[in-house]
């Protein structure tokens, strides 16, 4: 095994730009990989988030007595598919409406909580009981001035997610069949080169692991060493970006990423190129050894 | 035509029972071959250009398989061993080409050293192995010229140090004087029969009749892939029975 690797890394350093092309192939097909993984990752964060926030917001009318409030709230309460209910009071909503103006004093001179109305954030355990919760807060009708349903945010969403999926794995597909082709040209240009001198360890009673062995090992480690890089700087561009993403998602918790998921990215990539790597010499060598 | 052939091979070193060889293309390289050659012996293969002397090599490498007929190398009927018994094989059947087929980028010692490699030696036997190998064929101090730096008997020799590497029990030298002028041709098969007298069982592919008056051995004639003669398998003379001689004759010519 010694010999195998150290031969295989005798034949990448003989041809350098050969083995850096690879890798560079490898990296960018490696690198949409995990950015689009980091991508989906994060909008399945969003879409779970959004579908556990209020999804049905009901405000109710401003004569509507705090009472018939928490009669509606403990009614919500009851139900099976209701996850959480959230009642913001008059005062509740004018605190808010303060906090969100803070910086316009000309905007707070003129509200009080007796112009803001009351209203119930109802949360539903799936998005299926959404429209449930719609329906149960409309019998209300008396008290209930305005119901607001998030569903179509979320189906929106989820569309988006579905979209990004199959973009990505469309994408990543073409890369990676791209570089499948070009790692096997790469090394059956090593295998012609190195032709005589195989039908030589032929006849000298070489295995097929002695010929084969270190161009499968090269192909793998143009796998490995292109995923890992690609996944060191997604990592590392990801850490580097992280104040604008947190910026930019507000209140939704899609970093830090846990290293768990970074793990478990770097160990499928890992597999994946070691994988294609091979898949790609086997294919070669097939192709130019007898 | 269906020929018969014996359902077990016997213990010999090398047997050819009614071998033909068709390739695709129709042309029969041999037809009806048949000999056996016993362990320590040493065979010329004679024979015009095409007369099948690369074929049977190649047969007994395995890198071909008869029509016809069976081949075995001591006791063992080549057709019916695996794939992967193939490079055992070849370690145990050497050829030095005519050409020598030495690889260019590596030096001489690391020429002679690949079928060690390829056997799993270690550094050290691989080491002490090159150093004998490289007495033997007479090039000490030259481990660190390439291929290209040789001459053609030099070269020649390190093809023939490559393939005792690994102590072949048969040496197949496949026209190995063709491509050098009179004197090292002798050289080189001076050279093989002091491997043969060393024990190795050495079988030679020429058409240079010198070097058949030189060592007189067994000679198997082809012509167009039939063995059209053999010459008896004469007893070989140990290297003790060649010194008595050798002795005799200085007496005789002390004497006048």
């Amino acid at each position: 095994m010694g010999r195998t690797i150290r031969e295989a890394f005798t034949q990448m350093r003989r041809t350098p730009y050969q083995a850096l092309g690879a890798i560079l192939v490898l990296f960018i097909t490696f690198f949409v990989g995990y950015a689009f993984s980091l991508l989906l990752y994060g909008s399945e964060h969003v879409l779970r988030f959004v579908e556990t926030r209020p999804q049905v917001t009901a405000f109710f009318k401003s004569e509507t007595a705090e009472a018939d409030i928490r009669g509606i709230e403990n009614d919500m309460l009851a139900k099976p598919y209701v996850a959480k209910v959230k009642v913001v009071t008059k005062n509740d909503a004018l605190a808010l409406y303060k906090e969100e103006n803070k910086r316009d004093p000309l905007l707070l001179e003129l509200v009080t909580a007796d112009i803001l109305p009351a209203s119930i954030e109802v949360s539903g355990r799936d998005i299926g009981s959404l429209e449930q919760i719609q329906k149960d807060l409309e019998v209300y009708k008396s008290k209930v001035d305005e119901i607001v349903f998030q569903k179509n945010i979320i189906d929106s969403l989820a569309r988006w997610t579905m979209v990004i999926r199959w973009v990505g794995i469309a994408i990543i597909s073409v890369l990676g069949v791209t570089s499948l082709i070009i790692m096997m040209v790469i090394i059956s240009m090593k295998v012609a080169m190195k032709r005589q001198e195989i039908g030589i360890m032929r006849l000298l009673g070489a295995t097929s692991w002695y010929i084969n062995g270190p161009f499968l090992i090269e192909g793998v480690s143009y796998g490995v060493f292109g995923s890992l890089l690609a996944w060191g700087v997604v990592t590392v561009g990801v850490l580097y970006a992280t104040p604008w993403i947190i910026d930019f998602f507000g209140e939704i918790p899609v970093l830090p990423i846990p290293w768990s998921f970074l793990a478990f990215q770097i160990g499928v990539g890992l597999a994946v190129g070691a994988l294609s790597g091979a898949i790609a010499s086997m294919l070669a060598l097939r192709r130019f050894i007898k | 035509m269906a020929t018969e052939t014996k359902p077990f091979a016997s213990l010999s070193m090398i047997e050819f029972n009614r071998v033909t060889k068709q390739y695709p293309t129709g042309q029969a390289a041999l037809s009806d071959v048949s000999f056996v050659i016993e362990p320590g012996e040493f065979v010329f293969f004679v024979g015009p250009t095409g007369a099948g002397k690369t074929t049977i090599m190649k047969l007994l490498t395995r890198e071909l398989v008869p029509t016809e007929g069976m081949v075995a190398v001591l006791g063992e009927n080549l057709q019916n061993i695996k794939k992967s018994a193939v490079p055992k094989l070849r370690r145990e059947v050497s050829v030095v080409f005519q050409d020598y087929k030495l690889l260019p980028d590596r030096t001489v010692a690391e020429n002679i050293s690949l079928p060690l490699e390829i056997a799993n030696k270690t550094e050290d036997e691989i080491k002490s192995r090159v150093a004998d190998l490289l007495e033997l064929v007479n090039l000490s101090g030259k481990e660190l010229y390439f291929p290209v730096q040789l001459s053609g008997g030099e070269a020649q020799r390190v093809s023939i140090a490559r393939a005792l590497a690994v102590g072949p029990k048969v040496l197949f030298a496949d026209e190995p004087t063709g491509n050098l002028d009179h004197e090292s041709a002798i050289a080189i098969a001076k050279l093989l029969d002091k491997i043969h007298q060393l024990g190795t069982t050495v079988l030679m592919a020429t058409h240079n009749l010198d070097l058949l008056k030189l060592l007189k051995k067994r000679e198997l004639h082809l012509d167009k892939g039939k063995l059209v003669k053999d010459t008896k398998a004469t007893k070989e003379k140990s290297p003790k029975e060649r010194e008595e001689k050798e002795d005799k004759k200085k007496e005789n010519e002390k004497h006048g």
